[in-house]
């Protein structure tokens, strides 16, 4: 597509990286404020001796520099198998292969995890979960199984609001819509389905093509546009799809890999998508052109699992099939030279514009308060320059 | 790390040739600033008697309120302007590229300003306008490039003075225009001599008048035009290409050849260095005060600098150069006022500049900008008490006070606000910074010379002025006025004193360094 080609690739360093990632989150800095300039990424781990199973360490936006482990700890529960932090950023939940738990976040401003003393006994015994997803305002938690079962749990409390046994053959996504309303789910057989919450029922199943498979969702981010970006496999090139949320009728696709898209995800404020291929590419995509902005080739050896963005959009977390995670800082929006020669052509014009137009309408009279009036002439004729001096010109107007 | 050789090379040179080419090349600015300033006045008065003469009235023709302020306003909206949008292309596109561009449109835009679209009076004033709010567009430029570009050529021992020479060029531009404007007036009255206003109100505005305030104009882009060749061959900024390109070899290269010496290209830089943005909380920990203490003293310096249009009737009253505009020709009324307008300056402000040059390596900018904004209170307050007493019976004090308020203006804050901006800031945001702070000052500017001028008008309105409304007097705007330079006096102690030292240790560049390394 156009828009990847005019990319520039990006070489991987090996700056940023850790290995034995399982799954992994943003979570705040202890104390910190609106524009903090770090945060702490935290991973669970597949580490070899289990004292490192959940790690904490912190990543600087301004440097772009990940700092060593700050903090670990190795609940008896055994591997990690999925994270996400509350949207409050207060705490963790961490679910492992038969149980889950949750972890506060910054216990009395350290930097560090506390097991949580809550039990959530409804949240046991579940199974694995593929994945899982805090709603934006943080009253509901979705969790999508391995078997296909979807559940959404009231949050603090527990309590079960929808409980769906056979949704999928298998989930593969998730995710809540900006106001809660709606909730998308993907699963391995290829299908899309959207869930009305308040309902508490199946809402409708994305229509697609014949060779067409559904992989991850997410919905938009952005008040102002209710949308839902669907990635889409067809024949073996990862697309996105655009639906309206009003009627749910497909607004168009996009190619924007060469390879299945294997991970999603959007950034706060919406304007962003992240994108992970099987090939272990990372993409970052402009959400109002549908454009690949930013290229980041052979992030991870082995397919995208996982991808999140930083609260502000700075940078991107992606997790690998490799067990490999990283940390990528998006570029900023840079001018090119001859968008700036343009611009300033641009103001030239539009300046030019508006005295013209200032010229021609009736204010231009009245600003200048001509004592003749508009057809005074300023310039005399050329015999009047070489002429007498002190001779009248009827053309002066007198 | 400590700091990159090159860099060492240019702070430890001694003076040359190339600094002393670097200041005319880029005081040409400043030139094209000042004659464009100062010959604006002129010209205001003969367009008035050209196209808003009035046969009913009895008077020689003047320029309304509004259009008076149009014509002389728009030049400084365009400079605001130019100075921000420049500012930052310098810090995108390097100082050397854009310094190209700005000259070019000065250049051009002083040649259009000259020319009209049209033939009736209407398209006169608006072309004059439009090119006039470009020609400032293009002089805003200057400002943030020409102080950059000069700071980063010059060596830290008499980087004050190189930076003030450069601005003081804009005293040779005062002259400059007063001068032309003489020659040319003198020219045209010896070629087409016309009699007074009150012989004859028609004669006394030949036809061929306009080609007098056209010629004036236009001939601002004839220096400007001679150092275009000289700004194109100057190579970028050695600071520039090595701390914000990251070139460091081809920095080296550039300076030997100015330098005349072999600098060795050592590119000792780590591989990542910290880099905050403009926007970020750390440059506000870093240069926040900074950045608010040279906006705001630049800011309250112009409104009192520019304020001295205020004046300019008293002076021309008090030192009767100037006779009633009636008893002159329309261009005959031009000589007398170059002339006027140039002596006075010459004793007011020009002066300045260059007690400024010698004294700034030796007593440093911070003291020289506190005295200036103490004097220039002082003395704003020795003109305001006395003021009617003054204005009525002791002209002659009345003038030493004004040229001393403009003395220490320019021995001063107006020389000080230029030069400091230009040394404070990191090498990436170091000519935005200062767009931003001059930008702030042309702020203050637009304030000064309209704001005051409608402030000052009398409380009653009996007295005044056609075309203005009701103000506050002139008493109370010279008495804010001596406020504002009060409270530049304050501010200064934002502003850290930059003497002697290199720009890299000024911006914390080098320690920014040192803690990637």
């Amino acid at each position: 597509m156009n828009g990847q080609r005019r990319v520039k690739y990006t070489r991987p360093t090996t700056r940023n990286e850790d290995s034995g990632a399982v799954c992994g989150a943003w979570a705040p800095r202890a104390g910190s404020v609106t524009d903090s300039p770090s945060a702490l990424v935290l991973l669970g781990r597949d580490d070899e001796e289990w004292s490192k199973a959940i790690t904490l360490r912190e990543y600087n936006f301004d440097s772009d520099t990940i700092s060593d482990i700050i903090y670990s700890i190795s609940p008896e529960d055994g591997l990690p198998l999925r994270l996400a932090v509350h949207p409050s950023g207060d705490g963790v939940i961490c679910f492992f292969a038969n149980s889950c738990k949750f972890f506060e976040i910054n216990p009395k401003g350290a930097c560090k995890l506390k097991a949580s003393e809550r039990e959530l006994p409804l949240l046991q015994g579940l199974g694995i979960q593929n994945c899982i997803c805090f709603s934006g305002d943080g009253s509901l938690l979705a969790t999508g199984g391995k078997d296909g079962h979807l559940r959404i749990f009231a949050w603090p409390s527990c309590e079960i609001a929808l409980d769906e046994s056979q949704s999928h053959r298998s989930i593969q996504d998730i995710d809540f819509s900006l106001d809660s309303g709606y909730l998308a789910s993907t699963g391995e057989e290829g299908a899309c389905r959207v869930w009305n919450i308040v309902e508490l029922e199946s809402l409708v199943r994305l229509e697609r093509e014949k060779d067409e498979k559904f992989g991850y969702c997410r919905f938009s981010r952005d008040g102002t546009q209710a949308f839902l970006f669907v990635s889409i496999t067809r024949g073996k090139r990862g697309y996105v799809g655009v639906w309206n949320m009003m009627d749910w009728s497909k607004l168009g696709l996009k190619k924007l890999a060469d390879a299945s898209i294997s991970a999603l995800a959007i950034s706060r404020d919406g304007k962003s998508l992240g994108l992970g291929t099987i090939e272990g590419d990372v993409a970052v995509v402009l959400v109002r052109r549908m454009e690949v902005t930013q290229l980041i080739g052979s992030a991870h050896s082995l397919s995208v699992t996982g991808l999140e963005f930083s609260k502000h959009g700075r940078s991107l977390l992606s997790l690998g099939a490799d067990s490999s995670a990283r940390v990528s800082r998006l570029k900023k929006f840079e001018w090119k030279e001859w968008q700036l020669y343009a611009m300033l052509l641009g103001m030239i014009a539009f300046s030019g514009l508006l005295f013209l137009l200032f010229f021609q309408s009736s204010l231009s009279d009245d600003f200048w308060q001509f004592p003749m009036g508009r057809e005074q002439p300023a310039r005399p004729p050329r015999e009047a320059i070489w002429g007498h001096p002190g001779s009248l010109d009827e053309s002066y107007g007198l | 790390m400590a700091q990159l050789e090159v860099l060492s090379a240019l702070d430890k040179a001694k003076t040359q040739w190339y600094h002393f080419t670097a200041i005319i090349i880029a005081g040409m600015g400043f030139f094209t600033d000042a004659y464009d300033l100062f010959s604006i006045p002129i010209v205001t008065r003969l367009l008035g008697r050209i196209y808003y003469y009035d046969p009913l009235t009895g008077k020689p023709g003047s320029l309304p309120a509004n259009v008076n302020a149009a014509v002389n306003g728009v030049a400084l909206c365009g400079t605001l302007a130019g100075q921000l949008f420049f500012g930052w292309l310098g810090d995108k596109l390097g100082r050397k590229k854009v310094y190209g561009m700005t000259l070019m449109m000065m250049v051009v835009s002083a040649l259009a300003s000259g020319l009209s679209f049209g033939h009736t009076a209407a398209s006169v004033m608006t072309t004059l306008c439009f090119f006039r709010f470009w020609l400032g567009f293009g002089i805003g430029g200057d400002y943030p490039l020409s102080a950059t570009i000069m700071s980063e050529y010059a060596n830290t021992r008499t980087r004050g003075a190189f930076i003030a020479a450069v601005f003081a060029m804009q005293g040779t531009g005062i002259l400059c225009a007063g001068a032309v404007g003489c020659i040319v007036s003198a020219i045209y009255n010896h070629a087409v001599p016309a009699p007074p206003f009150n012989v004859d109100p028609v004669a006394s505005v030949p036809n061929s008048a306009d080609f007098v305030w056209r010629a004036i104009l236009m001939f601002g882009a004839v220096p400007a035009a001679a150092t275009y060749y000289y700004r194109m061959k100057m190579p970028e900024t050695a600071r520039f290409t090595a701390l914000v390109a990251g070139n460091a070899k081809q920095a080296a290269q550039d300076m030997s050849s100015v330098l005349q010496m072999e600098v060795q290209a050592i590119q000792t830089r780590t591989e990542k260095r910290i880099e905050y943005g403009l926007f970020s909380a750390e440059f506000f920990r870093r240069h926040g005060a900074h950045l608010l203490g040279t906006t705001s003293c630049w800011f309250l310096l112009d409104v009192a600098f520019y304020s001295q249009n205020l004046f300019q009737k008293d002076v021309y009253t008090a030192v009767g150069w100037l006779p009633s505009s009636s008893s002159m020709s329309a261009v005959q009324e031009v000589f007398k006022i170059s002339r006027a307008q140039s002596l006075i300056a010459l004793c007011s402000t020009v002066p300045g500049y260059w007690v400024t040059v010698f004294l700034i390596d030796r007593i440093g900018r911070f003291k020289i900008q506190l005295q200036g904004f103490f004097f220039m209170t002082v003395f704003m307050l020795g003109l305001t008490i006395p003021y009617d007493h003054l204005k009525k019976h002791n002209s002659t004090g009345f003038l030493v006070m004004y040229a001393l308020t403009f003395f220490f203006a320019n021995f001063g804050p107006n020389s000080t606000t230029f030069i400091v901006p230009a040394e404070l800031f990191p090498a990436r945001f170091r000519s935005t910074c200062h767009g931003i702070s001059a930008a702030a000052g042309k702020a203050g500017a637009i304030i000064g010379s309209f704001g005051f001028l409608y402030a000052a008008q009398s409380p009653h309105q009996a007295e005044v002025e056609a075309g203005y409304s009701k103000g506050i007097g002139i008493k109370n705007a010279l008495l804010i006025l001596a406020a504002t330079n009060a409270c530049g006096f304050f501010c200064t102690f934002l502003v850290p004193e930059t003497n002697q030292l290199s720009l890299e240790e000024l911006s914390g560049e080098n320690d920014e360094n040192a803690q990637s390394a």
